[in-house]
């Protein structure tokens, strides 16, 4: 994916939402950027034992602690490779900052809400409850953008 | 209406607020006092300018229904004043509800910015009146137009401590002179109340108008703090200028002074956040008066230690708790007045609140003088809700009977009927202080009272802790739990450690002490140390909750540290061992043991209810049920899915219409229905005062009339069709080896009533059938039954079958369904695969099918549509599932009229 989206102002005066984009495989996803404290590199982390997969683990950001979500997990992906560098895209959250744990961050990009669909409809209903819509991006590679608290909540609030 | 638009300083608006609300808190108490010595022209005094300082206020921020309320009540209060309205219960009770909703109105105020839509115009009319009547009408004219003018604004003494002890007291003279004379309505020191362990926004992130709540600190506070910065700053420099020049020594001198200065620093600092207990207590004259009011009860309340001072986020977390055990101390510790003097007691009871330091906690104490708590009742009880095996109980000391009341799933009988109670039980107060690292226990005797001490921590933020390694991580261990540390070395270890079966044990102390591995607890490498001959050494932490101890065998004993407490999220919170983190001197992320979590998890101390732990695997199979008495000894069970809300009705409010029963209720008539005319049960009296179980369906709602709530039960056994076999009656289940029969709701209703389910009154008959043909499989006889009644009462022909194996039977043996509905969870062939086999034959393909599960989350739901399901329902709304069949046979217009 390359080169963000900045040609939405040219299709008028719609005022374009902003999005930080990132990969997992192959597939890459985008999170509404007023979500995103910040975006940093794996570093130590204190593992919490007997959580279940979807915890990497915690780690201090600056006095704060944060709750690192293994986002491959919480999206149904094989999990990370043993040598694998992930990054953390740090989202605000109601219980306190998650990171929510990617192989690796894409662009910032601008994109008209008009070029936003509903995700396919054959797609699973479990994964498509999770996405605000997907959109097409210049390169042809298509776009899903993250419904972060919904994401969220299936990850850590369900009960089973 | 002047809103808040106007307001550009929201500090202005907060001060208002905290003001108010300060003011607001000393009328209960003051109310209280002023019924106890209605003669008493200070307590009036002191009232009244409460009242007019909230008029003042509001009046000047515009908000005119406070304004109306406090003006209807000072209105009241200058005739109490003048001497013309003589104080009775009446005056006070009027000017109780007056106080409660200048308080409602202030909240809704603070939480809304705007005032709430409720006018309070009867409540005011009913100030006026009573002002009216014991005055001369254009007395109290004057006296409300004169005292705006005259009367000063509420002065310091009136600000200080919302406790109830006597205005002139010391505590409350130290505190009117530290509090600096505030010459406008801002508190003296604003500071806001960030950084506590559990914080609840009031207001949603984000909201760019809410103001941070803020805290009151006494000026001398700051300025300690201000001078402690100062040496703060001071002691860097001559660190970094000695750092420059290398000089060891004076580096070491001056890192002493940086240590002494912090630990300054962090005892004032945490000061701040320290409020009197008294806020707290302020409330229970009040809620006194009331329960013991409600239960007809003499009670005397005495209170001490309010000037306490403990932090704000804690006491705010013991306040519910406190409420409780102090509501439970009214209603099951102290008897009636003819129980108390019978047993040689005077006929008033006393409750004593006490409060006090001890140490780096403070203790709270409710004395009653009342019944006590019989063990063997406890015991009993327990049994029979399966808490416990009769060997257990056989085994149990005194203190861990008494302690039975804080299991999960005991609740006592007449818990249950007092509806207020229902629901809440000492497992919650008991979760509640333990979450903020404190401790309860319960001291009695049978016929001398009951004592509950609460011992929290003076602080939340920061603890005192105990560093541990295990398996190469480093973990913190709350002080409070922490008993002592014991170490054996080689051969000592065989000698001490005593191996029971898969249980390890030592002897510490006179008493038999289980041990836990951590490092298997906890699934981390194995790392126990070894010494240079290759011995092995244990170190075992003994950790203490409530009356229960425990080892927790650790790698390393590190050292003690005080540690700043971090929230974990809920979702961590809920593997029930950790209590929070804290940040290491690494800067690394530690984890704190939650001590009371292990010990739950290891089946110690208040144990989880047998069944709730088989929940996971039969969750279909719980059946809930509301045990009810009829008169007479006779009990009958009720599915309590159904029932929608329990009432309690005086005689007076039935009416009998000819053969029938009609109550008014709200502003309709509800129609009562007698069990007696329909099932082999006694008539309830309606002289006597009953209660009425409440059903609701669509919009229509019906009683049934029984004698008492008993208990409910979270049934898991099997409900027996065959025992009792009579129309109207599901069954029998067997409940503390009785017998009791279940009442179907739905046949009963029809047998009064057989349109009831038809949709309209016009119609007669049995439901309109419109030969929708539904195949359901449900294990459970018991949901069964009513998923069948809920479908048959629209007017569907229904075939059930009683696994999946035998709905595919049935469905592939050429009947003709249009709709399937099926349970998840079943023996022999589950729902996923039932949908599965359906969707795999040549009529399947099409037909929809409707999952009815008590799973409700995303994974089960993600599965079941998967398999084929085409529509969810969690068990059990009648409604959700009419419209879910009809919607998908593309006849909505069915599930209207089935729901009605």
């Amino acid at each position: 994916m390359s080169g963000s989206l900045t040609h939405g102002r040219a299709e008028g005066r719609e005022v374009p939402d902003r999005y930080v984009s990132f990969r997992i495989g192959s597939d890459h996803f985008g999170v509404a950027l007023e979500r995103v404290q910040e975006v940093m590199l794996d570093q130590p982390m204190t593992k919490v034992p007997l959580a279940d997969a979807v915890i990497r683990g915690l780690i201090n950001l600056r006095g704060q602690v944060v709750t690192v979500l293994n986002m491959r997990s919480v999206l149904d992906y094989d999990d990370f490779a043993p040598d694998a560098e992930p990054v953390h895209i740090v989202v605000t959250h109601k219980e306190g900052p998650i990171s929510l744990c990617v192989d690796e961050e894409g662009d910032y990009l601008e994109i008209p809400p008009s070029r936003f669909h509903p995700p396919p409809r054959t797609m699973s209903e479990a994964f498509a409850s999770r996405l605000q819509g997907v959109c097409e991006l210049p390169d042809r590679s298509i776009l899903m953008i993250l419904d972060v608290d919904r994401a969220l909540d299936g990850a850590i609030n369900d009960s089973l | 209406m002047t809103q808040l638009d106007a307001i550009e300083d929201a500090e202005i608006f907060q001060a208002f607020i905290t003001e108010v609300r300060e003011t607001t808190e000393l009328l209960g108490p003051l109310l209280i006092k002023l019924e106890e010595a209605p003669e008493d022209q200070e307590i009036v005094n002191q009232i009244f300018r409460a009242i007019h300082t909230v008029k003042g206020n509001a009046g000047f921020f515009g908000f005119e229904t406070l304004e109306a309320v406090a003006h209807a009540g000072e209105n009241l209060l200058s005739g109490v004043r003048a001497q013309e309205i003589v104080v009775d219960q009446g005056v006070i009770d009027i000017l109780l509800e007056c106080s409660d909703a200048i308080v409602a109105v202030v909240e809704y105020i603070d939480e809304q910015m705007a005032e709430p839509d409720e006018r309070y115009t009867s409540l005011r009319a009913r100030l006026i009146t009573k002002a009216d009547q014991g005055a001369a009408p254009e007395a109290s004219d004057q006296s409300a137009g004169t005292s705006g003018a005259e009367e000063p604004i509420v002065d310091g003494s009136a600000q200080g401590q919302p406790s109830n002890s006597e205005p002139e007291s010391e505590s409350d003279r130290d505190q009117a002179v530290v509090n600096e004379p505030e010459p406008d309505p801002r508190p003296a020191v604003v500071v806001p109340t960030k950084g506590s362990p559990a914080p609840k926004p009031r207001r949603a992130a984000g909201d760019k108008s809410a103001v941070e709540p803020t805290i009151r600190v006494q000026v001398r506070l700051i300025e300690d703090l201000m001078n402690q910065v100062g040496e703060l700053v001071l002691a860097r420099n001559q660190l970094l200028q000695h750092v420059d020049n290398g000089d060891f020594d004076a580096i070491e001198r001056a890192s002493q002074g940086l240590d002494h200065v912090t630990s300054g620093l962090q005892e004032n600092m945490l000061k701040t956040r320290l409020q009197p207990v008294g806020i707290v207590f302020g409330k229970f004259p009040r809620i006194v008066r009331d329960l013991a009011r409600m239960s007809d009860k003499l009670v005397k309340l005495n209170i001490t230690g309010e000037s306490t001072e403990v932090d704000k986020t804690l006491l705010e977390a013991i306040a519910d708790p406190l409420t409780h055990i102090i509501r439970n101390a009214i209603d099951h510790g102290l008897e009636g007045k003819e129980e108390r003097e019978a047993a040689g007691k005077p006929a008033q009871g006393t409750i004593s609140i006490a409060a006090a330091h001890e140490g780096e906690h403070v203790v709270i104490s409710v004395v009653d003088d009342g019944r006590g708590i019989d063990t063997d009742k406890v015991v009993a009880k327990a049994l029979s809700r399966g808490l416990l095996t009769e060997s257990e109980a056989g085994r149990l000391s005194h203190r861990q009977a008494v302690n039975l009341i804080f299991a999960p799933g005991f609740s006592t009988a007449d818990k249950v009927t007092n509806i207020s109670g229902r629901g809440v039980g000492m497992d919650v107060v008991k979760t509640a202080v333990e979450r903020v690292n404190g401790l309860i226990d319960i001291d009695t005797a049978v016929g001398r009272g009951s004592t509950f001490r609460l011992v929290i921590p003076l602080t939340l933020a920061i603890i005192p802790a105990l560093n541990v390694r295990v398996g190469g991580e480093l973990l913190a261990i709350p002080q409070v739990n922490t008993v002592e540390v014991v170490c054996y070395e080689g051969p000592q270890i065989e000698q001490q450690v005593h191996t029971l079966r898969d249980v390890e044990l030592i002897f510490f102390r006179e008493e038999w002490v289980p041990i836990v591995y951590l490092d298997v607890f906890l699934r981390l490498p194995k790392l126990r140390p070894r010494d240079s001959h290759g011995e092995r050494t244990l170190f075992i932490v003994v950790v203490r909750s409530g009356t229960q101890q425990l080892g927790l065998v650790v790698d390393h004993v590190v050292d003690t540290e005080e540690i700043v407490v971090k929230p974990l999220i809920s979702h961590l919170r809920k593997i029930g061992c950790y209590a929070g983190t804290t940040l290491g001197g690494n800067g690394r992320v530690h984890l704190i043991l939650d001590v009371a979590g292990i010990m739950r998890v290891n089946n110690l101390g208040q144990a989880e209810p047998r069944r709730v732990q088989r929940l996971p695997e039969k969750a279909n199979d719980v059946q809930p049920l509301l045990l009810c008495s009829m008169g007479a000894g006779v009990k009958i069970a009720v599915p309590l899915v159904l029932v929608a809300r329990i009432e309690e009705v005086a005689a007076s409010s039935l009416q009998a219409v000819g053969e029938r029963l009609l109550m008014v209720y709200w502003d309709r008539l509800l129609p009562i229905l007698q069990l007696d005319r329909h099932l082999p049960v006694p008539a309830v009296d309606v002289t006597e005062d009953a209660q009425v179980l409440l059903f609701e369906f669509g919009d229509r709602q019906v009683g049934f009339l029984i004698e008492k709530v008993l208990d409910a039960i979270d049934y898991d056994g099997d409900i027996d069709s065959g025992l009792i076999a009579s129309d109207g009656v599901l069954g029998s289940v067997l409940i503390d080896a009785e017998a009791i029969m279940v009442a179907d709701i739905f046949r009963v209703i029809e047998m009064e009533d057989p349109d009831w389910f038809a949709g309209t009154r016009k119609s007669r008959g049995v439901p309109q059938k419109h030969g929708v043909s539904v195949l359901l499989a449900e294990d459970s006889d018991f949901f069964r039954n009513i998923v069948r009644g809920y479908l048959e009462s629209a007017g569907c022909e229904v075939t059930a079958a009683p696994d999946g194996a035998v709905a595919l039977e049935l469905f592939t043996a050429g009947a003709k369904f249009d709709i399937v509905v099926t349970d998840l969870e079943m023996p022999n062939m589950n729902g996923w695969d039932l949908c599965e086999a359906i969707r795999g034959t040549p009529a399947g393909a099409e037909i929809p099918i409707v999952a009815v599960s008590s799973l409700n989350s995303e994974a089960a739901r993600a599965r079941a549509f998967a398999a084929g399901v085409d529509s969810y329902v969690v068990k059990l709304k009648r409604e959700q599932m009419i419209t879910a069949v009809f919607d998908l046979l593309g006849r909505p217009e069915l599930a209207e009229r089935g729901a009605a």
